[in-house]
């Protein structure tokens, strides 16, 4: 009687997993969160970072300079 | 942390075990590839800066956290869930006028009309496709299988690969690759999906782990000790040579960063661009020696590698990248491998020999490894068999039941012949089952895009990188098929596997022979006659002629083109574009194009006017 019970459970989880899944995967929620959330979210953390910038670099400087940049 | 000297001792015995393991299976003939000791190889971090970048990154969200709307992005995201759900009711209101017979062919054969996937603004498509209930679930089944595939790699050295993820803008651009594999597979059903899905899957799957390789090898990562077994060579460069070297690993170096990057995401190139052109270099540049240079003034390219391998192929664009390359990264050795452009002259084939014998040398100098003819040899078998199934592919084709069209099949012969030319075992088994569901289709007399095959159509030069997916376009809105590219005919002579100096004569010719090289600066029998043979073998209806506004090698033949095209009665439809740069002519301006000559010329009538006309321009 438990193990059948536990059958259950473990079939009903595996159809709510594969459900839930498939949800995602027909409505794009994958592509959405990165689209709207990841992609906004990362592009404003790459435009705060400090970059090397090449126009302040003279372009007679020497290489091993340059390699510190 | 210090291991103890029992915990040592366990350790270095279960690397040994391993090490004596992978011995005996390459002897046998089953290696892992790649080879899974580059994945474990110990990657030099300093763990006391990774934690100052982490507390910077943490710092920067929470500031962005902190500064962002919240309304103002709730408010947008209710709008978007609104509109979602106004569709659905829409869609389910259809589906009730729709007859049970109408009804029973949507469930079964998947929808008609593609064009309401897209929303005006968004990068997403509003809802995957319904292809029909066996195809939908296979394709759920493959979507699966991409992001298991995806997360199991990156996972086999995750620190590294998420530094890089947070310090390189065109790694995001990666994570919507799944995004890329639907709008090459749109509107494709049954074995055409099938095989699409296959390909693709190969491609990705090295690229997912040469992007691991990339993270571990950069310098801001620590140069793991596999960065002594790296060998780059410059993207345009094929892969071939690195198969005498089986103890190191191949990278064509922008690949990753620039090139195919910019196939999945339209805006990647953008950057690097307007970085270059602002640098001091002419705006109407070929994109991709801009882009490759754009990517090292930003900074947007991994500092790794025990050499380079540059080339002057296919044009000398690649020479420019390769100058700015080495201003860049002086401290990285550079072999030029240059071969003559006049390849049809057997007797420079020798002058490109010894071009590939200096950078064998080089190669050895530098990285200590020798160069083992048995393993050439064997990848070159291998490759001359995927060589025998693409010419099989191309007959099927030619007959009046093509089997193998769409984008993916594009994308996957240009990779597997630049790139993985016959290295990775996996593929030899991707090419026998793409084969046995080609030749099974085509015994069902199987259509390839199921009631959109109208017009049989060739694509002739360089096709736009931001449009990858272009051929899908036209299969879908107008029932173009396109059963060959250019880009695709390229050199199929059984390469030597036995005499060494006939096999570098042969290594030669191949790279003589690489993609677009041939046929773009190979001079007018090249590319025009060669065009008008390739039309009559292919029996092809309509060319779809790609002109890229900054090449000036095709520029110069454009009018030749049109006046033979015009004697010939041929149709020919041109699409300008900018190869990495969608702002000079846009997606929706290239469909245009094929739309006005379709309505005026071919008075056609698309086959999903949906598709027509749609707003992508800031989609992926």
């Amino acid at each position: 009687m438990k193990a059948k019970k536990n059958i259950k459970r473990t079939v009903g989880a595996l159809a709510a997993a594969y459900a839930g899944l498939f949800c995602v995967f027909y409505f794009d929620l994958d592509g959405k969160l990165l689209y709207y959330v990841v992609e906004p979210f990362m592009k404003r953390h790459f435009d705060n970072m400090e970059r090397r910038d090449p126009h302040t670099v003279p372009y007679e400087q020497i290489d091993s300079e340059y390699m510190k940049k | 942390m210090v291991l103890s000297t029992e915990l040592l001792g366990i350790r270095n015995a279960l690397a040994e075990k391993r090490e004596i393991k992978a011995k005996k299976a390459a002897a046998n003939g089953k290696a892992k590839f790649p080879n899974p000791a580059f994945f474990r190889a110990k990657d030099n971090i300093d763990w006391k800066a990774q934690g100052k970048n982490l507390m910077e990154v943490v710092g920067i969200c929470t500031e962005m956290f902190k500064e962002a709307d919240h309304k103002a992005f709730w408010k947008l995201q209710a709008e978007r869930c609104k509109d979602d759900l106004n569709r659905c009711i829409l869609e389910f209101k259809q589906a009730t006028q729709m007859s049970p017979e109408e009804l029973k062919d949507v469930f079964l054969n998947g929808e008609k009309t593609l064009g309401k996937l897209y929303r005006k603004g968004d990068m997403a498509t509003v809802r995957r496709e319904w292809k029909g209930a066996v195809d939908t679930a296979y394709d759920f089944k493959e979507w699966l299988k991409m992001w298991g595939m995806l997360l199991m790699t990156f996972s086999k050295d995750l620190v590294p690969a998420l530094n890089s993820a947070l310090y390189y803008r065109w790694m995001i651009s990666y994570f919507c690759c799944v995004g890329f594999m639907d709008k090459n597979t749109f509107g494709q059903k049954g074995s055409a999906l099938r095989m699409s899905h296959l390909m693709i899957y190969d491609i990705f799957r090295y690229v997912a782990e040469n992007l691991v390789f990339l993270a571990k090898c950069d310098k801001k990562n620590g140069n793991s000790v596999l960065n002594k077994k790296v060998v780059l060579f410059d993207e345009m460069t094929m892969g071939q040579i690195m198969a005498g070297f089986p103890d190191l690993v191949g990278i064509p170096y922008q690949l990753m960063p620039v090139f195919l990057v910019s196939e999945i995401d339209q805006l990647t190139c953008i950057p690097y661009i307007d970085a270059v052109e602002s640098f001091g270099l002419p705006a109407d540049t070929c994109p991709v020696p801009s882009s490759e240079c754009g990517a090292l003034v930003i900074d947007a390219l991994p500092h790794m590698g025990s050499c380079f391998i540059s080339s002057s192929m296919p044009c000398d664009g690649s020479v420019m990248a390769s100058e700015y390359m080495s201003r860049r990264f002086p401290d990285l050795p550079v072999y030029h491998l240059t071969f003559p452009v006049r390849y049809e002259y057997e007797e420079t084939t020798q002058d490109a020999v010894e071009d590939i014998k200096g950078c064998i040398k080089f190669v050895e100098e530098i990285t200590g490894a020798k160069w083992n003819w048995d393993a050439y040899f064997k990848q070159m078998k291998r490759f001359n068999e995927e060589t025998a199934y693409e010419l099989q592919k191309w007959e099927v084709n030619k007959t009046d039941y093509p089997q193998i069209i769409g984008p993916c099949y594009e994308l996957f012969r240009k990779w597997n012949y630049e790139m993985d030319g016959g290295a990775d075992p996996r593929t030899m088994r991707t090419f026998e089952k793409v084969n046995d569901i080609m030749m099974k289709a085509y015994e069902r007399r199987e259509e390839a895009w199921r009631g959109k095959m109208k017009y049989r159509g060739i694509v002739w030069s360089c096709p736009a990188h931001y449009y990858a997916n272009f051929s899908n376009w036209l299969a879908n809105c107008w029932g173009i098929d396109i059963l060959v590219e250019m880009e695709s005919l390229n050199f199929t002579k059984v390469l030597e596997t036995e005499d060494k100096e006939e096999a570098l004569m042969d290594l030669a010719r191949l790279y003589e022979r690489m993609v677009m090289r041939r046929h773009t600066n190979g001079g007018y029998h090249n590319v025009v006659d060669e065009l008008w043979r390739q039309v009559e073998d292919w029996r092809a209806e309509i060319i779809i002629m790609y002109q890229n506004v900054a090449c000036k090698n095709m520029a110069t033949l454009q009018g030749i083109l049109d006046d033979q095209c015009r004697d010939k009665n041929y149709h020919m439809i041109w699409i300008e574009h900018d190869l990495m740069d969608p702002r000079t002519v846009s997606r929706k301006n290239m469909r245009g194009k094929v739309n006005e000559y379709m309505r005026t010329v071919m008075r056609a009538e698309p086959i999903d006017p949906t598709l027509e006309e749609f707003d992508d321009e800031t989609a992926m």
